[in-house]
């Protein structure tokens, strides 16, 4: 049985979408099977399947996706839309949806300014930035009466 | 086998089922399950539909395909466990831990599908492995729900757990 027992199924850009263990994998077969299918996926070894969230192929090699610098500079604001929070480190091209409790109020792209976040209404705020391969990076802010 | 709750991750990989009673009902940690493939993977999504007089359907669902690469004398057993995050990826929409069976398929025509009975599946001849409909049977599924599925899984052969 070969050591490199793992096979990581992705994308072009390395995404992780499924990650196998193959404990009885006879000279490679199941890496054979999957190049049949024409996937494209990695083979490695592990004690266990790979991490889809925290790690992503990158030039033929397992790693781990790397962290955003982010902070915002309040854990709560006055709801009626004056106040602000400021998210900074947000890198230029990420993606920043904000939402209300579970609800969306809005997703677009960072631009070189920092991120304002402001509510009308009291509640929960969750800001969620998106830039690949960097791990999502959640933040929270309460808007408090 | 009704399932309470599912425990991932301890350590990293790893994923048990427990009981209601506490006990264990499968524990991908355990040489003596004789796993043949332990895995995850992301589904991303699903459909929903109008239905007729209001509400929605919930099925077609997303499916994932984990070819097993071999030909078992018997039927395996199998175990998935999935978590559900909304938005996606954001939070955790649901504190307890979903607990889906797994469809086998074992022709290549797609529609023959093993019946499950009480927590494995009762054919041979399997090549593949299909997580399928993952909502449609869940009564707490909200209208408009667009999220991701991760779903965790694990092929053995022994009746452990079963």
């Amino acid at each position: 049985m070969s050591a490199d027992n793992v096979y990581s199924v992705h994308d072009e850009d390395g995404r992780i979408t499924q990650s196998n263990k193959v404990f009885d994998d006879e000279q490679g077969a199941y890496g054979r099977l999957l190049a049949e299918r024409e996937w494209t996926f990695l083979q490695h070894g592990g004690r266990s399947h790979a991490d889809i969230a925290g790690q992503y192929v990158w030039h033929g090699e397992l790693c781990n996706r790397p962290v955003m610098r982010i902070a915002v500079d309040k854990a709560s604001i006055k709801a009626g839309g004056v106040d602000v929070a400021r998210v900074r480190g947000v890198p230029r091209g990420a993606q920043v949806t904000v939402y209300h409790d579970r609800y969306e109020l809005g997703s677009g792209i960072k631009d070189a300014a920092p991120v304002d976040i402001a509510a009308q209404t009291p509640g929960r705020l969750r800001v969620l930035v998106r830039k690949w391969p960097y791990q999502d990076w959640i933040g929270e802010v309460e808007a408090v009466p | 086998m009704k399932v309470e709750s599912v425990v991932f991750n301890d350590p990293p990989g790893e994923f048990r089922v427990l009981r209601p009673d506490g006990d264990v009902a499968f524990d991908s940690r355990l040489p003596s399950q004789r796993i043949h493939l332990r895995g995850v993977t992301d589904v991303v999504g699903r459909n929903t539909s109008p239905a007729p007089g209001g509400g929605v359907i919930l099925n077609p669902s997303a499916y994932v395909t984990v070819p097993f690469g071999k030909t078992f004398p018997r039927a395996p057993y199998v175990r998935s466990a999935s978590r559900r995050f909304y938005p996606p990826n954001l939070t955790e929409q649901k504190a307890v831990n979903r607990i889906y069976p797994p469809y086998i398929r074992y022709s290549d025509a797609g529609t023959n599908f093993l019946t499950y009975i009480h927590g494995h599946f009762s054919n041979a001849g399997t090549t593949q492995l299909y997580l399928g409909n993952l909502d449609s049977t869940d009564p707490t599924n909200p209208a408009a729900w667009n999220g991701s599925r991760r779903v965790w899984y694990a092929i053995f052969d022994n009746p452990i757990g079963a």
